[in-house]
């Protein structure tokens, strides 16, 4: 009996057919853009590792990264189109962007794409998302490795080092799709464009992120420029947030890092936050009122100590604008809506309520405690 | 084999005896762990801990039924096919969890084929183990999985949200006890060891305290899978595979992914086999016979097939259907000696 | 050969003929017997040249026999010989033919003497042997360095001056029907219990063989489970580990010819622990023993899991490392599961071949293992290097094991794990180890569960994955008697409860 059930096992696990796979006769991808037109058309974009780049160990320039474009009537269509145009199968277990272009990302159906890029069987659901101001395929092409790194490495690094610093959200393909339309917030998706030589040469003396990537004066090395956000207002991108816009997000959800303003003499301050701002939501009042209370934290050089006052007052006109900004969007960045929620006990009294009316019509109050510290 | 079980010193019935308690609470969490992803996580959504929570009363009613039957002598052979459908249910379960995990690490497997082997594979370990081997198994398992799952949870804390719990009731206290009912299923046969024998009799508190401890561990899986999801996702569209590894998809850690597909994995399995076994053993109670033969557990092994190689809905549907009524047909088998005896009592008083 | 027992006869020459027939004398050049005259009678000496030293049996046995006035009237002449005569400690009468014979080819002399029933038996054993040295396998940093030979006097008196204590039994008993092997079982009184004393007496006597050739043989014989993978007995050179077993419970058979004793019972801590772990610091020894552990794991589980990840689930792994694996796979002209099965198997011809070749050859050898094999095979791209790392890594992880027969279960562990894996990645090699952990829990050796006292859960010193201090350690362990359950009593550092005096 047990050889019999041996030697069924052994047949059994020899026509399992998962014998011949290799790894090399795949094609890893580490970037996918995802474009539409007016027609409803989608197009995929798939970066790749070449052969050539693994002799060469991908260094220098990035001249090692193929780019395959399929597009068709749905998604469906065009990753099908896309297998077929690739001459090896396509990996999707190691994507490190997923790009949409801005037509893409602003169709009603986002979070419909969003789904079925997760269903594409072991698709890396810790990708990034990333909302391009142009299209998803120059925005793939440009990016190159820099200093011979890998792309792959290159885009963790980029990626991880500007949402330390605020400049944008840490969102990828897993916290979108529980999010977008599900959640308590609506997410921040990351915003990036192509560097634009032709960008004003000015910029804002107060705040240099107080711009749109694309929009900065061309002084990096790198073609592509990440910062800002993309706002979502619980089905698709509804617009999108300036550097400094993302900053000041970061700076309410207690992020690490610092934003710097500049005084009037230019010098800078660098400010920070001790803990998240505190945000409650009385919703009994119409219009409801939603309240941020945020300390922070100010160092300046020594021998110009600023003006406490008319620093609390600038951030306290600055975070108002911002949420008015992301009302008008309809867009619950901040997460007002995780302190709304507290009060309800079940969901039907929660969909009773009726948040985004409530949260697009609802008055705003910013108090901000700044303490100044010298260094 | 297990004809040594009545000539087995006092010391090994008892380790014996503590290793089926462990075994027990291993298949505990894993039915409970397979009914959250099954059932709780649709309907139930973030309150799925509450759930959890008030099914502990059961397990604890019927390992003190369990208790006092066995006190009684042996089970009556008609009522041993009541434990053996509800230690298969649980093996079914379980089974159909583990080809819906197999069939989300690898979408392009051949999954009936998979699944074949995976029934030949634990049919002939079962055949030819020692009665002793799972509960062993059991013991040793507890020290492999408890680090896994507290890496995976320390993994999880960052990337989840406690805004997440809320609203405290979800949809509604009514499904929250829907939801405690429907979980009490899970917890049936954990008062098998009474009934198996060779058994030794413990204090109560050492049957209940692993049995409670696995409880409480499937209440924090509950409570991390509602950090991690807030309660729209929680109950949105997910296949059982996803859910089942809900914590590796959520967080984006290399390591975290490969232990919580290896922890998973063998909880199941463990279930798998501790149900089959059992319900063999029980079977042979109902034939008569001292010991479980193993050719019966590898023969019972069979029956899951279909339903784990095929995954449709109307099997899930009839899973989740069927599922509550272990507690009904366990309750049965532990209560029938009790109310028999009972009954003997009164109708010798009545004759006297 | 088993079967009734022959007694000699009582006439003088009927019992030389018949001794002279049954020992070959004859045929053999080597079997001598020797006739003189002694104590104004007939007499023979019979001995094997070689096996017996003959200048002993010149002084001990003939001189005296020869120089001897005769016994007075009516004193029986084998007391008188016995008690009287002859200057030898080892001496025993028997009438047994059998017995005769298997201790004349054992060494011993045999004198027949007319008119003394049956024969004399003069231990005079003198054939050449190893002397004592190092253990060839199980060297340790600290600890002693003697080791066992293939005397079974020898191995007996050494394990006897570390156990200087009356209640160290050694039982002797003989193995093989056509040709007696003698074994020594040694245990200790009181500390090892009766039911496994008797069931390993019983094993041995049930033995159905001509002749046992190795302990390893009387090990395949003995064992509960034949066809597990693990070994279900500990065997050692060394006698400071021999002695651990005895004070744990264990009975230890000791055989002729073998240069290590076999232990049983014995589970899984006695092949994972290793022989210097008491003598070191418990913080050295928990060190190591964590360290062995974690070889063991990677030597039964890297290269299946190498395997599953970079074939079925790549996005179990780091991209990095993934592309390295890709671009050194890429030049490889075969499959990763192809490589890896003939690198393993290369590793295993190394392994054989370096335990085999004449030592003339070794250099030879590492030539051919590490350049030739190593870097002419990864620069001619047959084989990735990585694969060569894994490969190397979980060998080494094998060789931590102390015990020979578990770094080779350990070995073909890997390898089962390893087709698994190439079969369906995680989603085989999961199943597979979950199978191979259930077969070894159901595992016993004499009836103990092998997994003890890990699973089941038995009283046990704080010793078992780790190795807690020494002062912790104040049980015997399940396998001894429940009369001898404690080595110590109260606090083993009790100086440290009393204050120093100034």
């Amino acid at each position: 009996m047990k050889r019999l059930l041996a030697m069924l096992m052994l047949c059994a696990l020899c026509l399992c057919g998962c014998v011949s796979r290799q790894l090399e006769e795949e094609l890893l991808v580490i970037v996918l853009g995802v474009d539409a037109d007016a027609e409803q058309n989608i197009l995929l974009t798939v970066k790749v590792p070449s052969s050539a780049a693994e002799n060469k160990g991908e260094a220098g320039g990035g001249s090692g990264y193929l780019l395959f474009s399929a597009g068709g009537h749905g998604f469906a269509d065009a990753l099908a189109m896309l297998r077929s145009a690739a001459p090896r199968q396509l990996n999707f277990s190691q994507v490190r962007e997923i790009v949409f272009g801005d037509q893409a990302a602003r169709r009603a159906d986002f979070n419909l794409l969003l789904a079925q890029i997760d269903a594409i069987p072991r698709f890396r659901c810790s990708a990034a998302v990333i909302v391009c101001r142009e299209e998803a395929r120059a925005f793939a092409a440009a990016q190159k490795p820099d200093l011979g790194v890998r792309l792959s490495r290159y885009a963790d690094v980029t990626l991880s080092d500007s949402a330390g610093k605020g400049f944008t959200p840490n969102i990828n393909l897993c916290k979108t799709l529980r999010d977008l339309g599900t959640g308590f917030e609506d997410p921040l998706l990351i915003l990036g464009a192509l560097g634009n030589e032709n960008a004003p040469g000015e910029m804002n003396p107060e705040n240099v992120l107080d711009a749109l990537p694309g929009q900065l004066p061309r002084q990096g090395a790198s073609a592509i420029e990440m910062f800002g956000a993309a706002a979502t207002d619980g089905v698709c991108v509804s617009g999108y947030l300036t550097g400094y816009e993302m900053a000041l997000v970061h700076l309410a959800q207690g992020g690490d890092s610092a934003l710097t303003l500049r005084q009037e003499a230019g010098v800078p301050l660098h400010i920070t936050a001790r803990a998240p701002a505190r945000l409650t939501a009385e919703l009994q009042r119409s219009p409801a009122l939603l309240r941020m209370e945020l300390t922070c934290e100010v160092h300046y050089p020594p021998g110009h100590p600023p003006d406490a006052e008319a620093l609390k007052a600038t951030l306290e006109g600055d975070m108002k604008a911002l949420l008015a900004r992301l009302q008008a969007l309809r867009c619950d960045g901040m997460g007002f809506c995780c302190a709304a929620v507290r009060q309800f006990l079940t969901v039907r009294e929660w969909e009773a309520l009726g948040w985004r009316e409530v949260y697009a019509a609802a008055e705003t109050e910013i108090r901000v405690t700044v303490t100044c510290r010298e260094g | 084999m297990t004809a040594a079980f009545p000539a087995l010193p006092d010391d090994r019935r008892a380790a014996l005896t503590r290793d089926r308690w462990l075994l027990s609470a291993l298949n505990l969490y894993a039915q409970a762990a397979v009914g959250l992803s099954l059932y709780l996580y649709g309907s139930v959504s973030t309150p799925g801990y509450l759930s959890v929570f008030l099914s502990v009363p059961v397990p604890v009613l019927l390992v003190l039924l369990a208790e006092r039957a066995a006190g009684m002598g042996p089970l009556p052979r008609a009522l041993c096919l009541l434990p053996a459908a509800v230690c298969l249910m649980d093996a079914q379960l379980a089974f159909f969890a583990l080809c819906a995990v197999l069939a989300d690490v690898m979408p392009d497997l051949n999954l009936p084929l998979a699944a074949a082997a995976y029934t030949a594979a634990l049919g002939a370990g079962l055949g030819g183990a020692s009665p002793y081997a799972l509960p062993r198994l059991a013991r040793l398992m507890v020290f492999l999985l408890i680090p896994p799952a507290l890496f995976c949870g320390a993994c999880a804390l960052g990337h989840g949200n406690a805004s997440h719990f809320f609203p405290l009731l979800g949809y509604g206290p009514e499904s929250i006890l829907r939801g405690g009912v429907w979980m009490s299923g899970a917890a049936a046969s954990a008062c098998c060891p009474h009934l198996l024998p060779g058994s030794a009799k413990l204090p109560p508190r050492a049957a209940l305290t692993p049995l409670l401890l696995a409880l409480l561990m499937g209440a924090l899986t509950a409570a991390v899978s509602a950090w991690l999801m807030p309660v729209y996702a929680l109950s949105g569209q997910r296949t059982l595979g996803w859910r089942m590894l809900l914590v590796a998809h959520m967080t984006p850690s290399v390591p975290c992914w490969s232990l919580a597909v290896a922890g998973v994995l063998m909880l199941l399995l463990l279930s798998v086999c501790a149900g089959v076994r059992r319900a063999a053993a029980f079977l042979g109670g109902f034939f008569g016979k001292k010991s479980d033969p193993g050719w019966a557990a590898a023969a019972l092994m069979l029956l899951l097939l279909p339903a784990g190689a095929l995954q449709t809905a109307p099997i899930r549907d009839f899973l989740i259907q069927a599922a509550p009524w272990r507690t009904v047909l366990m309750a049965a088998a532990a209560a029938a000696p009790c109310l028999g005896r009972r009954h003997g009592q009164s109708g010798r008083k009545d004759a006297a | 050969m088993p079967g009734k027992t022959v007694l000699l006869p009582e006439d003088y020459q009927d019992r030389l003929r018949l001794l002279r027939e049954e020992s070959h004398a004859m045929e053999s050049e080597d079997v001598v017997i020797h006739p003189f005259r002694a104590l104004g009678r007939e007499a023979a000496l019979l001995y094997v040249d070689g096996l017996a030293r003959g200048e002993d049996m010149e002084r001990f046995l003939l001189l005296p026999l020869m120089a001897a006035p005769l016994p007075a009237e009516g004193d029986s002449l084998l007391d008188y010989a016995a008690r009287s005569v002859l200057p030898l400690c080892g001496l025993t009468h028997t009438e047994e033919l059998g017995q005769v014979l298997s201790r004349v080819f054992s060494g011993d002399a045999a004198l027949v003497l007319c008119g003394m029933p049956g024969a004399l038996v003069a231990d005079v054993k003198g054939f050449a042997h190893r002397a004592v040295g190092r253990p060839v396998n199980e060297s340790v940093v600290t600890g002693p360095h003697e080791g066992f030979t293939e005397s079974l006097r020898d191995n007996v008196v050494l394990l006897r001056r570390l156990l200087r204590t009356p209640d160290l039994i050694s039982e002797e008993i003989q193995v093989g029907d056509l040709v007696p092997t003698r074994l020594c079982l040694l245990y200790l009184k009181g500390v090892a219990r009766l039911e496994t004393v008797s069931e390993v007496k019983r094993r041995i006597r049930g033995c159905r063989v001509d002749y046992v050739s190795s302990l390893g043989m009387l090990e395949q014989l003995l064992e509960d489970r034949p066809f597990s993978l693990l070994p279900q007995a500990a065997s050692t050179e060394r006698p400071d580990r021999a002695v651990s077993f005895l004070t744990e419970g264990q009975a230890v058979i000791a055989m002729e010819n073998a240069p290590m004793v076999l232990a049983m019972p014995a589970g899984f801590l006695h092949l994972y622990h290793a022989p210097d772990d008491t003598a070191l610091r418990w913080q050295y020894g928990t060190f190591l023993r964590l360290l062995r552990l974690s070889g063991m794991a990677l030597s039964l589980l890297l290269p299946a899991v190498f395997l599953s990840l970079t074939v079925f689930h790549p996005e179990g792994m780091s991209l990095s490392l993934l592309t390295s694996v890709v671009e050194s796979q890429s030049r490889v002209p075969m499959t990763l599961f192809a490589s890896l099965l003939i690198v393993l198997l290369i590793f295993g011809l190394i392994n054989e071949a370096a335990s085999r070749v004449p030592g003339a050859m070794g250099a030879t050898l590492s030539i051919v293992g590490g350049l030739i094999l190593g870097q002419a095979v990864v620069e001619a791209d047959l084989f990735s290097p990585l694969v060569l790392i894994v490969v190397a890594l979980s060998g080494l992880g094998s060789y931590t094991a102390p015990s020979h027969s578990l770094t080779l279960a350990l070995r073909i562990g890997q390898l089962l794990l390893v087709i698994a894996a190439g079969l369906l990645g995680y989603l085989g090699v999961i199943p597979a180890l979950f199978l191979l952990m259930l077969r070894g829990m159901g595992l016993t050796s004499l009836g103990f569960p092998y997994f003890a006292p890990i699973a089941p859960r038995r009283a046990a010193n704080p010793d078992r994955i780790a190795r807690l201090p020494i002062w912790f350690q104040r049980g015997r362990g399940p396998l001894a008697s429940p009369q001898s359950p404690r080595r110590a009593w109260g606090d083993m550092r009790a100086w440290s409860k009393t204050k120093e005096e100034k």
